[in-house]
């Protein structure tokens, strides 16, 4: 059967959707990149700049931050005033007879 | 001499740190010589303690045991066995490749080497240590150069860096200094007399309840040493902010300090405690091991992707170590000898791409193979080798702990194999970014090739990597012993006679079946 001159053009038009198919090799290659390397990707970022740097490395600096904070509310006890180091000893002392008052009776 | 072969070898550059002191500051010809002098040195009797050694041993050997603290029954006690070994020749090895790496340092050389010689006195100590408050001391002592090598000598968040690295290793540290003196009086318990000594420590009987708080405290030191997931965040900050040397030390011997503990002291000292934490200690490493490797793949910086893939490989080391086989703790403890070589080098090769460029993102690279073909020829060999070639170590090591791990849990292995293909990804695409393609970048051209001096701390390397890659047999025989002794502990049921070393595959998916 003679079908005519090879029309290239014509017969990409008779196969249609297999032709492109066929021409994008299935689009096994397509699907691979977009799963591993798409994907992939997205989730290795997530894991390396949400994960590890604001989760967990997070919560380890903010433990540091957290210290800091306290310290410098606990800081403040030292006033450089020898009132106020005074009155410590004598609450100190104080405790410290209470007890052992206590402990005697 | 040779009855105090261990002790030359533990002290001679801490002398040289010393007499480094003698030297005048703008001497720095004989600086670097001096220092390249002494690390030699302790390469040359640490190769005499590898000559000694007899293979056939399972027990410590070139013992050396003093009295030292007599009141708090302290001991120097030092000794090598299997395990020990191969990292003091490790740790020996890698010394004069620092100093030569360090050729160039110009902010106050003396004291920079002076540092550099303290610590491999001090890293050496732990591995050599045969009494548990001497290993303390050399533990936390090495964490002081470490601290200056870091916080003064590197880039530009160095003191950030040098401060989370301090103060993770010292908080695992003093979990495990609780232990030791929990430990010291049990002993006392038991003998009348507290002793840290590790013979008398090893043949006390602990009850379950205080193995598994013991087991805690040291796990704690060993775990951020590691680093196990998710306590390795001061690694990435450490090993990128250090300078060349610091980061080869870091990655070569200071992270196999946390492998060698689990051997030495938390799987033979608490078996009970350590039969127990497998599934947990397991799943960390797994997590790791593939937790690194994918978050290693987006990394822009070239010494943090290395330094994220030291979790991963780590991970292998616990891994390997933690399913009990034979075959685990052989690969697990050639898997530290490999990565010191194969990260040590690849530390070496970004710090010389560093001298040249000054800057460490991949982005900033491409086709460095065209102008520089003998570097870019070392750093393939060296990240084939990261990333499991057969034929070069990384392989042997891997292979054996996925072996190990396959007879005891089918799904360990196929977990940790994952990790193998992912290091493949982010080793092969970084090669690829960084020297193949077109010079985009005008600077880049002008890039040059290994000097000699360069060439002289590379070549060791990649020789030992090849070496240990054709050849693993003079390796794994050796640690093969020792290694049977701590599997007999800790294992129920498993002898350490020399011929279960051929039936150790059945010994071992029996094991797996239990």
């Amino acid at each position: 059967m003679y079908l005519g001159a090879f029309d290239l053009q014509r017969r990409r038009q008779l196969a249609g959707p297999l032709w492109r198919a066929a021409r994008n090799r299935l689009y096994i290659d397509s699907f691979y990149e977009f799963l591993f390397t798409g994907v992939g990707k997205v989730v290795a970022t997530a894991l390396a700049f949400v994960v590890d740097t604001v989760w967990i490395d997070g919560i380890v600096n903010n433990v540091g931050r957290l210290m800091a904070l306290l310290s410098a509310q606990v800081r403040r006890v030292q006033t450089g005033y020898v009132r106020t180091y005074a009155l410590a000893v004598l609450a100190g002392g104080v405790t410290l007879v209470g007890l052992l008052v206590g402990r005697t009776h | 001499m040779k009855q105090h072969l261990l002790s030359w070898t533990l002290w001679i550059p801490l002398g040289g740190a010393i007499l480094m002191a003698f030297v005048p500051r703008d001497r720095v010809g004989l600086i670097r010589g001096w220092a390249l002098l002494t690390t030699v040195g302790t390469l040359g009797t640490s190769l005499a303690v590898l000559a000694y050694f007899d293979k056939s041993q399972a027990g410590f050997q070139m013992v050396e045991h003093h009295q030292w603290i007599r009141a708090i029954g302290a001991s120097y006690h030092i000794g090598v066995d299997g395990i020990s070994l191969w990292l003091v020749v490790l740790t020996a090895f890698l010394w004069p490749v620092c100093v030569l790496a360090s050729w160039n340092v110009t902010k106050n050389p003396k004291m920079f080497m002076g540092l550099l010689l303290a610590l491999e006195t001090a890293v050496l100590g732990v591995f050599l240590s045969l009494d548990l408050l001497l290993f303390y001391v050399f533990w936390e002592g090495m964490l002081v150069p470490m601290y200056f090598l870091i916080g003064y000598w590197g880039y530009e968040r160095r003191v950030y860096a040098a401060v989370k690295f301090f103060l993770y290793t010292l908080l695992g540290g003093l979990l495990m200094l609780a232990g030791i003196v929990v430990l010291g009086f049990q002993a006392k318990h038991a003998l009348g007399h507290i002793s840290f000594d590790y013979k008398v420590i090893s043949k006390l009987a602990l009850s379950h309840d205080i193995q598994r708080w013991l087991f805690i405290a040291f796990f704690a030191a060993f775990a951020v040493k590691v680093p196990l997931f998710p306590l390795h965040t001061w690694l990435p900050d450490a090993h990128t902010e250090a300078p060349t040397a610091g980061s080869i030390v870091l990655a070569g011997v200071l992270l196999k300090l946390g492998g060698f503990g689990f051997l030495r002291y938390s799987l033979p000292l608490f078996p009970h405690a350590a039969r127990a934490a497998v599934p947990y200690v397991v799943a960390l490493a797994l997590i790791g091991i593939v937790y690194g490797a994918i978050v290693c793949a987006m990394q822009k910086d070239l010494k943090r992707l290395i330094a994220y893939s030291s979790i991963s490989h780590l991970g292998f080391v616990v891994l390997g170590i933690f399913v009990f086989t034979i075959q685990g703790l052989q690969g697990g403890t050639l898997q530290m000898v490999s990565h010191g070589l194969s990260t040590g080098a690849l530390f070496l090769l970004v710090g010389f791409l560093y001298e040249r460029r000054h800057t460490r993102e991949i982005a900033d690279f491409g086709g460095i193979a065209a102008v520089a073909p003998v570097y870019a020829g070392m750093f393939l060999i060296v990240a084939l080798s990261s990333l499991g070639l057969p034929g070069l170590n990384g392989f042997v090591g891997e292979f054996l702990v996925i072996l190990g791990a396959f007879v005891r849990n089918r799904t360990w292995a196929v977990i940790a194999a994952t990790g193998v293909i992912l290091a493949a990804v982010y080793l092969l695409w970084a090669y690829q970014r960084v020297f193949h393609g077109p010079i985009d970048i005008q600077e880049n051209r002008a890039v040059r090739d290994l000097s000699f001096r360069e060439g002289l701390a590379v070549v060791p390397l990649v020789a030992a990597i090849v070496l240990i890659g054709v050849w693993p047999k003079p390796f794994l025989e050796r640690m093969e012993p020792s290694l049977q002794r701590v599997r007999a502990r800790v294992v129920v049921g498993a002898t350490a006679e020399p011929a279960a070393a051929l039936r150790s595959t059945k010994a071992a998916t029996q094991v797996g079946g239990r």
